[in-house]
Order: C-alpha cells, then structure tokens, then sequence
C-alpha cells in the first residue's frame, strides 16, 4: 500500500473534526443542556390501535448503467 | 395578624415530630419513639383539628408572617412557602392555612431517603462520570442540602390520535451492466386510542423549570394521598401555575408522543414522511402532587463557582451542570484523533489502490 502524505493530511484533517465532535459532545452532556424531560413511553403509554392502512399508490422503476471502472 | 402553623407533636412527650425517610416512619429526637402515619393524626385531639380548620378558613392570602407554635416567634415566609423550620427554635412547622380549598394537594410522594443517603448517593453518581476532575468533589464542599416538597401538576390523559404520512420502499438490482431502483409509494394511515399516564408537569414559576424535570419519572406506585404530617422535617412549596398555564404546553408534549408512538406501528418502509397528525384529548385527571427533592449546593473553592443540583427524593436520578475536566477532555481529543487518522489512512489508501 502506497501511503502519501497527503493521503495522511486528509486523513488528520477527518479525525480532527471527529476529535472535536466528540469532546463538543462530552461537554454538552456534562452540561446537561439537552431537553431533560424523560417520559418512557413504553411504561407510561397504552395504544389501542383502530385504524390502519398502507395504501399502495404507484411503483417507478429506473436505470442506470455501471460503467466498467466502477466496478 | 400571624398565621396559624401546625406542629405535629409526640404523643408520649410532646416535642415535634419529624418523618424519617430512611424508616419512612415518623420519630421523636427526644424521646426516640416512632410512630406510623395513621398513629400521629389519631394522636390529634378533635379540639386541635377544629383549630386547625378555623386557621385555614381565616387564612388571609396577603399575608406572609407566621408565629411558630412552639416558640412563638414570627417569620416571614414567601407567598410560596408552606412548610419550613423556625429558625429560632429550629423545630419543623406547616402552614395550613395555604394549603386549603384549591391550594390543597392531592397526592404527595414521601421522602425515600435520609439527607445522609442523598449525599452518598450524590457522590456515587459524581464517581461514575469519568470527565469530572477527581480531586473535585470534597464532602467538606458541600455548602447546603436541603429536602424540599416541589409542587407539580400529575396529569393522566385519553387521546384520540392520527397521523398520515407518505412511505416509500426503494430495491435495487443488478443485470449486466445496469442497475435498477425500483421505487414503491404507500399512502399510511394510523388511528387509535392513547392512554398516557403521569405527565408531570412542574407548577412553580420561581424555580428552574429544567432543574425540576431534568430528574423525572417519577415512580406512579408511590404516589399516596396527600397528608400534612409528611411535610414535617422538610420545607414545602406550593403551586402558582394553574392547569390553564400549562394546558398548551402540554398539548404540545401529547401531540408529539403520540406521533412517535403511531409512527411505531408502521412496518419498515426506507422512508416515512408524515404530513399530518390530530390528536383529539378526550378526558383528562389532573391532580396537584408534592414531589420530594434534594437540592445540593456544592462550592468550587478553585474555579469560585457555585453548582446547584437537584436529586429525585424517591429514585435518586441527579440533574445538575457537572464541571469538566481540561486534561481529561485533552486526552480524549488525543485519543480520538490518533486513532482515526490511522484509521482513516489506511481506508483512503485501500480506496486510492
């Protein structure tokens, strides 16, 4: 595998934007900032389902062709 | 003319009672007995009762001075306040008076625990957050505790709810050269009946909105009618938003839990658009509870910042700004970065190849 520097740039550039998402994350969890309401639905809810329907409305198909390279 | 207040006292020597979380009884410091619930009203003469229930029928809302009974000092209280400890004497007193007619609670949910446990269980859950710096949270820092009764609407509703949305399902193929995408349309539809149990809602303006609901649930089993001895040993706020406040915001909540619980019900499409949802309340109870809560304040002598914390006086869950520290935050960001551009190079090497 032939490694380039710039393939290592592109590469530190990503992690360092993953790096800063996650330390943003930790921060906003210590904060606590997020909407704090916690309702369980599934404890604290019953459904009674009445009515249901999926109607099938129409069906599209398209094409496209793969060219060797991309293979 | 000073409130009326109430002391609930020992039947064998007379000093105040308080309830004990830990035991969930209430004692005498003096004498060390421990009474149940039923035993400290019984222990109310009928004489004390009609007393009592003269001082709630002449309850003058304006006021907010209060003589304690058992020194006779006089405190003044915001208009809120209907529990609290004279601060002469230190005994735990109650205002009836504000807790009568329409102002009186419903339901109450006692105290599951003693201040001790609320501070070892603050610190076990201070522990378990990795990021906080290690060296930060001294018991000696702890500046106050204290077990307040907040006042929430408890609110149990029947809806009926709909949605309908627009669903597609995408497959694709292969032959030869080509590629197909086959693209499926479905008109959804859902309609049922909710039932939803337990909306709290916090129902005093004067506190941190977020602060109170950041620790529900809740647990529903431990609601019990509301009974003024509970109070004693601990302060107490009562209600100032009405259901009318809340009535919207609530909608809202209902409106957007049953779209998620209608959305449940429908299969698996590789999109689901909804364009539209009712929620229709059909019948609602609402009931004006007292909820137990611990509020923590602990100084950071290093950083000169005060944090508030508050803990569910039944389950424990804390809620609170948690400080965070920089070297820690570093060696994440270290971590991550380190590992991802390895990680990364060897993915666009493969690619490049």
């Amino acid at each position: 595998m032939n490694i380039t520097p710039t393939m290592v740039l592109v590469a530190l550039a990503i992690a360092i934007v993953c790096a800063i998402i996650s330390v943003i994350v930790v921060i906003r969890k210590y904060s606590m900032k997020h909407d704090p309401v916690d309702y369980p639905l599934d404890q604290f809810t019953k459904l009674n389902l009445e009515e249901q329907s999926d109607l099938f409305i129409r069906k599209e198909v398209t094409s496209r062709v793969i060219s060797e390279d991309k293979k | 003319m000073p409130e009326q207040t109430a002391i609930y006292e020992c039947p064998n020597c007379g000093a105040a009672l308080t309830f004990n979380a830990a035991e969930q009884l209430f004692t005498c410091d003096f004498c060390l007995s421990k009474f149940s619930r039923d035993e400290v009203l019984n222990a109310n003469s009928r004489e004390k009762m009609r007393e009592q229930e003269a001082a709630e029928e002449a309850f003058n809302a304006q006021m907010n001075e209060y003589e304690c009974k058992q020194c006779g000092a006089h405190i003044i209280a915001d208009e809120n306040t209907v529990a609290s400890t004279c601060a002469y004497c230190h005994n735990p007193v109650v205002l009836v008076g504000r807790l009568s007619g329409e102002m009186k609670p419903q339901k109450i949910i006692p105290f599951g625990y003693d201040k001790a446990a609320a501070e070892e269980k603050f610190f076990q859950f201070v522990k378990k957050k990795w990021f906080v710096p290690k060296a930060f949270f001294v018991k000696e820092q702890v500046e106050k505790i204290a077990g307040i009764y907040y006042p929430f609407w408890v609110t149990d509703v029947n809806t009926d709810s709909k949605i309908q949305a627009r669903a597609t399902k995408v497959r694709t193929w292969r032959n030869g050269s080509r590629e197909y995408t086959e693209t499926s349309y479905y008109e959804i539809y859902r309609r049922g009946k909710i039932h939803f149990e337990d909306l709290t809602t916090a129902a005093l303006s004067e506190a941190d909105k977020k602060m109170l609901e950041g620790i529900l649930p809740y647990p529903s089993a431990a609601l019990e009618e509301f009974s003024m001895p509970y109070l004693s040993g601990y302060a107490a706020k009562k209600r100032d938003i009405g259901q009318d406040d809340i009535k919207a915001e609530l909608k809202g909540r209902i409106d957007n839990y049953s779209e998620r619980i209608l959305r449940a019900t429908v299969g698996s499409y590789t999109t689901l658009n909804v364009y539209g949802r009712e929620s229709r309340v059909l019948n609602s109870h609402w009931d004006y509870s007292l909820l137990p809560v611990w509020v923590l304040t602990y100084r950071d002598e290093k950083r000169g910042k005060t944090y508030v914390y508050t803990m569910n006086g039944h389950t424990g869950k804390v809620h609170g700004e948690l400080p965070v520290s920089r070297w820690k935050l570093a060696a994440l960001f270290g971590a991550v970065a380190t590992v991802l551009t390895g990680l990364f190079t060897l993915i666009i090497g493969g690619l490049m190849q």
